[in-house]
């Protein structure tokens, strides 16, 4: 996902770079707002992928935390 | 010969919304392919088209399966193979134009140096637990200067290969070449028996299948599968027949794609590789030795870069400093599209072949109706959010 939003940054900063280009027929408000749009989508998948290793780690805490418990009671 | 025995249990019933979801990507590529015939005014549709499309995505095929088998372990990536054929053009323009080593000693140098570097990244990432997203960073951002630097020995900043006619020829070019417009009789018989062997295939593993009891589709299902597989190969050997013959750089392509899809289908080390994907501290209890799996990944890895960059730098006939630029993103891309997952455990090479294609397909097709360059970045970003979303809410579904 981190990959993936990475793209999406890199293309929209392409966009914007190109936005007053002379060869281009996409308007630059119309680039600009792409531009947002795939910032926008990026960092919707950078907070998902944040949520998911962060609720990776609290399920390897629990876990280490029932082991502890089992080698205790042993 | 004992009938294979066939019970009413073991007939996968089938379910018309599972097998539009299990073909979504492949449904979309020949909707995606009848639009682009249409926009295109049939140009899409020519034999010189199908020849483009196999010669300028042969990269993403060999670099997609490497990926794939990256990605498999875990979602990791490699973001340094477009970087490392830029290097790999450069360092293969010194051996056969400078240094005059001869095009065979230079291949198997070009070899060692992409085990050499597998090896290095496999250790780092698999033993010393470095990233692999900053473990290959620092070849993606390293590889393209070195580079670069080497090929300043020339002017123009690039070497030609023109004087290497054996090389050119290993693979780029035509086999068995006739004249555009001529029927290419070998690439036809090429076709036909490829297509025999699909329909072979395909009932050898029901044949295999129900005598071991195992569940199987509906006899139309594979009867569907196997026209299906015989209607596509037919139809691009007969567009390639027309189009002056088999492309070299499809035998590779079709090596490399056969090989892995063995390896991940019919092998313990390909299982291995789902296994670490789908849960590492699992596939470790149960005796896999996962940092092995990590290391023959990145290693994989770099042996197939070597290939593409040897593919890419004979379709050019020169190394450039602009070589394998965004390689890494159109093998990911061809990974993600193609239902591979993006956090390991799950996705296949036909898949993979699937997304590079519709990619090719989106654009070839875009490049033929004249898009704006800027239209054309928006469509990729589009498509590859799309893919990536479906993936997410496919394992949400599951869950």
């Amino acid at each position: 996902m981190t990959v993936v939003a990475a793209y999406l940054i890199y293309i929209a900063w392409e966009l914007f770079q190109d936005q007053n280009a002379p060869n281009t027929s996409m308007p630059p408000w119309v680039a600009v707002l792409f531009a947002v749009l795939f910032v926008g989508a990026a960092g919707g998948l950078l907070v998902m992928a944040w949520k998911l290793w962060k609720k990776g780690g609290e399920e390897d805490k629990e876990e280490k935390a029932r082991k502890n418990e089992e080698n205790s009671l042993k | 010969m004992d009938k294979p025995v066939v019970n009413q249990s073991t007939i996968r019933k089938m379910d018309p919304v599972a097998l539009l979801k299990k073909n979504a990507m492949l449904i979309i590529l020949v909707l995606v392919y009848i639009f682009f015939t249409a926009m295109t005014g049939g140009r899409m549709f020519r034999p010189n088209s199908f020849n483009s499309l196999i010669n300028q995505n042969a990269y993403v095929y060999i670099l997609g399966c490497g990926m794939l088998m990256c990605m498999l372990t875990g979602g990791n990536i490699d973001l340094s193979c477009g970087a490392f054929v830029c290097l790999l053009g450069a360092m293969g323009g010194m051996m056969m134009v400078y240094w005059r080593m001869g095009t065979p000693l230079s291949i198997i140098a070009l070899l060692a140096l992409g085990i050499a570097y597998g090896c290095g990244l496999g250790a780092l990432i698999a033993y010393v637990r470095v990233p692999p997203w900053i473990a290959t960073l620092a070849g993606y951002l390293a590889f393209r200067g070195l580079g670069t630097a080497i090929l300043g020995v020339s002017s123009t900043n690039s070497i030609s290969f023109r004087d290497s006619p054996d090389f050119l020829n290993m693979f780029s070019g035509t086999l068995f070449k006739t004249p555009e417009g001529e029927m290419n009789w070998p690439c036809m018989i090429v076709g036909i028996v490829a297509a025999a062997l699909v329909v072979l295939m395909v009932f050898k593993t029901r044949s295999t299948r129900l005598k071991k009891g195992y569940e199987v589709d509906q006899l139309a299902m594979d009867v569907a599968k196997s026209v299906l597989g015989v209607a596509v190969i037919l139809l691009v050997m007969y567009k390639l027949a027309l189009s002056g013959g088999i492309p070299t750089v499809l035998v590779w392509v079709s090596a490399v794609v056969l090989f892995y899809s063995f390896i991940t289908s019919k092998t313990t080390i390909g299982r291995h590789f789902y296994v670490v994907g789908g849960n590492i501290e699992a596939a470790r209890l149960s005796g896999v030795n996962t940092k092995r799996v990590m290391f023959i990944a990145y290693l994989n890895m770099a042996v197939l870069t070597t290939i593409a960059a040897m593919t890419t730098v004979t379709r050019f006939t020169a190394a450039n400093a602009d070589a394998g630029k965004n390689f890494e993103m159109d093998a990911i891309s061809a990974c993600v599209v193609g239902g591979v997952s993006a956090s390991g455990g799950a996705g296949t090479v036909l898949g993979m072949v699937i997304g590079a294609t519709l990619i090719g397909v989106i654009n070839l097709g875009m490049f033929q109706v004249n898009l704006d360059a800027n239209y054309q970045r928006v469509v990729k970003g589009f498509v590859l959010l799309a893919a990536v979303v479906f993936d997410i809410l496919s394992k949400q579904k599951q869950k």
